[in-house]
């Protein structure tokens, strides 16, 4: 419920939620303009926090809810979770927009990419299953590969961007975040 | 089928990399492209969708100016209420067209293409879609700058339990689902960006599918009507 705290302080809970998407999917604005004034600070959020600039963060917001209200009717069938469909839709089209404004690419070396690197058995110990599965699966990873799937989830950091922030070469960067989040996923599943 | 331990390793660090967003813009469109047609890669997708979820608390929530939803209704909703009292709602008009040649429907699309708003850049796209027996008919009209395809179905409706599936058929590429026909005679569809520049000589089709759309992301059922996309 945390998640909610921000957009949703009085009366949409996420099944609430789930029922708005619903209904717009059989277009009914009225539950459209309530999905909207329930959920659209925490989109634009996510939109400025990766966009960066104001003027475009709105202009991505807008073409977000045009997504939302067509895709509606394929939300049912697509066993997301409400918030969670709804945030990825933003964080998608966000991302769309700045990686096409920057483009570049990033190889990998193949050679080294996605060989295991074993779990840290201290670390292991440490991440307890309380509280929400990523957290502690974050904290089972170093520090800094941490903070670099933190800062390309929360901020859009691209590869180029991470690899200046860690001061590491763009394709370490790369091989490096690819391997923490394969451990990241076999810590997720367990 | 791919089973999803069988998935390569290197799929399933692609799908993190899709859904943390780290991708280049190519390989993003890639993938993307991918996706559309692997169930597997789906279920990946979700996975990794769900669990960083919770990260989005750390972004602080911010209310959007009010001019963003009022021009977001009138985007979606006021050039609707314009034509509802035109010919794009008008089942007569539809009917004739159906039935009326391509060449009417032609120039119907260059009329479309040319009331509502600024002159499109990018060409327009028409396509009549129909059953051998004409028991099935739609007309589309394609959007190619908004990216969406208009479906108006004359004729026709899904069997009790069943949907219609509408499929784009671009050279000798497997089938793109641009989704499952709702209700109503008229609707959207988005098509993916990759294929807007593709479109003249694409084929359109209509397929006979279980309730919600094919399970497998192709085609299951019977493809029950089609035509081919016209630049006009």
């Amino acid at each position: 419920m945390a998640e909610l705290r921000y957009c949703i302080p009085t009366m949409d809970t996420p099944d609430d939620i789930d029922t708005l998407i619903a209904r717009v999917a059989l277009r009914d604005r009225e539950a459209f303009r309530r999905l909207y004034g329930s959920t659209s600070a925490k989109l634009f959020g996510i939109c400025l926090r990766i966009l960066r600039e104001r003027s475009e963060a709105e202009d991505a917001l807008q073409e977000i809810y045009v997504k939302i209200w067509r895709a509606a009717p394929t939300y049912a069938a697509s066993r997301y979770s409400p918030i969670s469909w709804l945030a990825a839709i933003a964080r998608n089209h966000s991302i769309d927009r700045i990686r096409a404004r920057r483009p570049e690419t990033v190889d990998i070396d193949e050679a080294t990419d996605l060989s295991d690197d074993a779990p840290d058995p201290e670390r292991l110990a440490i991440a307890g299953s309380e509280g929400r599965r990523i957290e502690a699966c974050l904290d089972e990873l170093e520090q800094a590969r941490a903070d670099a799937v933190r800062g390309a989830y929360v901020d859009g950091y691209s590869y180029a961007e991470l690899a200046e922030r860690h001061d590491v070469p763009v394709n370490t960067m790369r091989t490096w975040l690819r391997r923490s989040l394969i451990r990241l996923r076999e810590c997720l599943e367990r | 089928m791919s089973d999803e331990h069988d998935m390569e390793r290197s799929d399933r660090a692609l799908a993190a990399e899709y859904v943390l967003g780290v991708l280049p813009h190519a390989e993003r469109r890639v993938f993307a492209a991918r996706l559309d047609e692997d169930e597997a890669l789906q279920d990946e997708v979700r996975f990794w969708t769900e669990q960083l979820s919770p990260l989005a608390d750390e972004t602080e929530a911010v209310e959007p100016p009010a001019a963003v939803f009022d021009a977001l209704e009138t985007r979606l909703f006021a050039p609707a209420q314009a034509a509802k009292a035109g010919w794009w709602s008008s089942l007569a008009f539809w009917r004739g067209l159906a039935v009326a040649s391509l060449a009417a429907l032609v120039l119907a699309g260059v009329y479309l293409a040319s009331t509502p708003g600024p002159r499109p850049e990018q060409p327009s796209y028409v396509a009549e879609i129909s059953s051998e027996n004409g028991a099935l008919k739609l007309v589309a009209f394609v959007d190619a700058e908004a990216g969406v395809i208009r479906i108006n179905r004359t004729e026709g409706v899904p069997e009790s339990g069943r949907d219609f599936e509408l499929w784009l058929i671009e050279g000798s590429n497997a089938p793109v689902s641009l989704g499952v026909l709702p209700g109503a005679a008229r609707s959207s569809h988005e098509v993916p960006e990759d294929l807007t520049s593709r479109l003249s000589g694409a084929v359109l089709a209509i397929s006979d599918e279980p309730k919600g759309g094919s399970p497998t992301g192709q085609p299951t059922g019977a493809v029950l009507a089609a035509g081919t996309v016209v630049e006009i």
